[in-house]
């Protein structure tokens, strides 16, 4: 009994089949070197180039005339930009969680999927960033956020939120790609070595930083590549708190409560998993990648997409009971407007999406099926979404003075500038995938060499 | 097997000693409460809560250790669970609370209640109806005797049978145990100790103290298992790799507890609105003030400091004295986030207050001692080193 418990090797099964370091690297990085796209990410890419082209239309109209042409007004003086500011990147935090913060866990699921995430992270932060750039009215004078000596007696108010959000989003972005680009390093070495054309040799080479995958070179890239980890660590918490700093240090009911920076810290977590399960599900069958990103992957993804939700779900709840037991005429308002206002379906619908729907994956069985899984991801997506809308106009448009309530509609360049971010994100995503391996094949090895050793070692031990 | 059973030396020095204070401070508690009764059972319940917190989070590590299948819980996971059969005596400990000394501690619970609570307050008049009090808290104790139970139950049948499919039984109750221990001690505390103040309210309070109480019990389990570790009971049991797995688990729980905490006064604080503002404005006056300073410095920044160096989390010796400290300053904290919500004149903190806090922690560390007496301290299912294992 005892000696089978120390052997036991790990449980989930992360490599399927018969692969050895040949056959793992020859598969990853034909995707890059032959350059065989399947037609379905094609069309991905076509549909990307489609909403790249709304997104253009709707910035140009945007800068000709106006933040006017959104649906903003008195008193909803954030709508669609906020929400999609916010909405993106909590996606991205699903990225940093599996490269950071499972890496430091010594969790071997993140093998795999980590490279896939991380790049999701990359595009989601840029699509979030551009929002809030594009809401400045006159964004080609965007680097007055930045405390820059000038002579226009130009400096930002340290007291508030949004200024702190320049510089979280800003570091979040630098230390994410630097966490990226070191990864990727090695297995540049491999692509150049491997790749034909003569133009990819020198770029891989270039970035390759002269990879030789001598003993030197994997000592620093390891405690290089475990000091990013612990530097992108606390940016998984900080980010998003502070996001949800935008909100909680006003006043507004419905934004001023203590536990939005968990709360969306969380919420992050668990849109951001929602998103890698709706990329990595089709994915895995386009390319044939089932053996390398298997179930038991999906099925991590699925729990931690669980235990986020009812966290999330806990935030729901806590506000509705806290808003009734603070005895503030304001917060009962605002719940009671929640419930039965206006908006009151996508409250509703918050709650089914966030709240309910996710409860599926306790049982196992779903959690297994890719179907389920989707289904379920796509309804985090909508909700979290919601959760941001309920959250923005919702408190918005009915403050302390009911004479000057109002409703908010957006236009349709509010839905198109949002729809064109999709370009940018899976435009990004498809180009990515065919310039660069996805699943990082260095990490692959090592991945299997500690499986083969473990594997030997309970065969060894049964003597 | 037989060469597995715990031998374990000097409990019974503490265990003495625990009872020697915990007759002596509730003794002389026990002597105020005919004069004072509204100061005594006010100590009263900060006592009973000090140690109640303690004792929920070695429940939480429980859950936490059988929900991941943590092999580095497996060394201390007995002891974690005699944290769990600690709640049967703060269940017994809450009764005098709730049917004598209520209507003393708390002033929805006065004769008359909170006279400005008006017309928008009906839910919390409600709510905070001393019979629907008592009922929640009944209800909050059966969550967690039931979990906690649960899971030792099926520890111990895991003992007997070997049968390792009980692992996953085990780590399915304790994820839906964790849900209801989130929301459970969220409204105990709520009921405990927010509603001390007649119109504070903070949505965050709940998940900071999960985090604090978490905090505490890893400390403890800490400081256990490193002054047991040459034991014989314990040879060949503790993989190598466990006190840095302690002492991440603590750095973890350091920063996530000051991460609510500072969310908290952050939001509060730019808030400044009058009914939450009040609760930092107590905190800032007399010695409250240093007390919080305190904790910022040495329940936050020093333990994060210290551990950061791996030399430290790979050092029994000096995790130990971190954990030590982190257990001071968990009941520092405590003491801040109680005391001054009593709105007391004069004298902050009255011997009173000591009193019921080492007469409560008195017995609590005497029958916690005579709990590990009398438990197998080391799972059979434990991964154990090669060399015991022929040994045995």
């Amino acid at each position: 009994m005892q000696t089978e418990a120390i052997n036991r090797p790990s449980e989930d099964v992360l490599i399927e089949g018969d692969h050895n370091y040949s056959t793992l690297t020859e598969k990853i990085s034909t995707v890059v070197t032959e350059g065989k796209i399947p037609r379905n990410l094609l069309m991905v890419f076509g549909f990307a180039g489609l909403c790249l082209t709304v997104f253009l239309i709707a910035v140009a109209y945007l800068f000709a005339v106006g933040t006017g042409v959104w649906g903003i007004n008195n008193p909803t003086g954030w709508g669609y930009a906020i929400i999609n500011f916010v909405w993106w990147i909590g996606i991205g935090h699903a990225g940093t969680l599996i490269s950071a913060i499972l890496l430091l866990m010594r969790q071997r699921w993140r093998t795999s999927i980590n490279r896939l995430a991380e790049t999701m992270t990359l595009f989601a932060v840029m699509c979030a960033g551009l929002f809030p750039i594009l809401h400045l009215g006159r964004p080609w004078i965007f680097y007055w956020l930045m405390p820059y000596p000038n002579a226009l007696a130009m400096w930002p108010n340290f007291r508030s939120p949004l200024v702190w959000d320049v510089f979280a989003v800003s570091t979040y972005f630098t230390v994410s790609l630097l966490f990226w680009y070191v990864g990727l390093i090695p297995d540049l070495g491999t692509i150049r070595d491997k790749v034909k054309s003569r133009v990819g040799k020198v770029l891989a080479g270039i970035f390759a930083l002269g990879w030789r995958g001598s003993v030197a070179h994997w000592h620093r890239y390891e405690s290089l590549y475990l000091i990013l980890a612990g530097l992108s660590t606390p940016l998984v918490l900080s980010v998003h708190s502070i996001v949800s700093f935008d909100f909680a240090v006003s006043i507004i009911p419905g934004w001023h409560t203590t536990v939005f920076p968990p709360y969306f810290v969380a919420g992050a977590v668990f849109a951001g998993f929602a998103m890698v399960l709706t990329l990595v599900i089709p994915i895995r069958h386009w390319y044939g990648m089932k053996d390398l990103i298997t179930m038991d992957h999906l099925e991590w993804m699925g729990k931690i997409m669980l235990t986020t939700g009812l966290v999330v779900f806990y935030g729901y709840l806590i506000e509705m009971f806290y808003a009734a037991f603070s005895g503030n005429q304001y917060e009962i308002a605002l719940a009671m407007n929640r419930l039965t206002g206006p908006y009151q379906v996508s409250y509703f619908l918050l709650i089914l999406c966030n709240g309910l729907v996710p409860q599926f994956m306790w049982s196992k069985k779903l959690r297994r099926n890719e179907v389920s899984l989707f289904v379920v991801s796509m309804f985090v997506s909508v909700g979290m979404w919601l959760e941001r809308f309920v959250i923005v106009p919702v408190s918005l448009t009915r403050d302390f003075m009911p004479s000057s309530w109002g409703m908010y509609d957006p236009t349709i360049w509010d839905i198109g500038t949002y729809v064109g971010t999709f370009g940018i994100f899976l435009g990004g995503m498809v180009v990515f995938m065919r310039f660069l391996p996805a699943i990082p094949m260095s990490e692959m090895r090592h991945l299997l060499h500690m499986t083969h050793a473990e594997k030997g070692h309970a065969h060894g031990g049964a003597h | 097997m037989e060469a597995t059973k715990p031998r374990f030396p000097s409990l019974t020095g503490i265990q003495v000693l625990g009872a020697v204070f915990g007759i002596a401070g509730l003794g002389y508690w026990a002597t105020t409460v005919g004069s004072n009764p509204e100061t005594a059972w006010q100590s009263y319940t900060y006592g009973f809560f000090a140690w109640l917190t303690l004792s929920l989070g070695l429940l939480g590590l429980t859950i936490l250790v059988n929900l991941v299948k943590a092999k580095w819980g497996l060394p201390f996971v007995r002891f974690s669970e005699a944290g769990v059969r600690m709640l049967v005596l703060m269940l017994l400990l809450a009764i005098p609370l709730v049917f004598v000394g209520l209507s003393h501690v708390y002033p929805w619970a006065k004769p008359g209640g909170v006279p400005e609570w008006g017309q928008t307050f009906a839910f919390k008049k409600a709510y905070l109806e001393p019979g629907f009090f008592t009922l929640r808290l009944a209800l909050y104790f059966a969550i967690w005797l039931g979990f906690g139970f649960a899971l030792i139950r099926l520890g111990k049948k895991q003992d007997e049978t070997g049968d390792p499919n009980l692992e996953n039984r085990r780590s399915s109750i304790a994820a839906a145990g964790a849900v209801f221990y989130v929301l459970a001690v969220t409204f105990a505390v709520t009921d405990l100790i927010m509603s001390l103040e007649e119109h504070w309210y903070s949505t965050i309070f709940g998940l900071l103290n999960v985090a604090g109480q978490a905090l505490a019990g890893t400390a403890l389990v800490t400081v256990f298992l490193i002054s047991v570790r040459n034991n014989e009971t314990y040879e060949g049991v503790i993989p190598a790799r466990q006190w840095r797995d302690l002492g991440n688990l603590l750095f973890t729980l350091v920063v996530f507890w000051a991460y609510l905490a500072f969310s908290q006064l952050l939001i509060i604080w730019s808030g400044n609105l009058p009914e939450e503002i009040t609760y930092y404005m107590n905190r800032s006056e007399g010695p409250w003030f240093y007390v919080g300073v305190a904790i910022c410095f040495l329940h936050f920044l020093l333990p994060f400091l210290l551990l950061l160096s791996s030399r430290v989390k790979k050092t029994p010796g000096m995790l130990a004295g971190v954990a030590v400290f982190i257990l001071l300053m968990r009941a520092a904290e405590v003491t801040w986030a109680v005391i001054p919500s009593l709105h007391r004149e004069g004298l902050p903190f009255l011997p009173t207050d000591a009193a019921a806090f080492i007469g409560i922690g008195g017995i609590w560390v005497a029958v916690f001692c005579q709990v590990l007496k009398s438990s197998k301290l080391i799972p059979s299912y434990a991964p154990v080193t090669r060399r015991l294992v022929e040994h045995a």
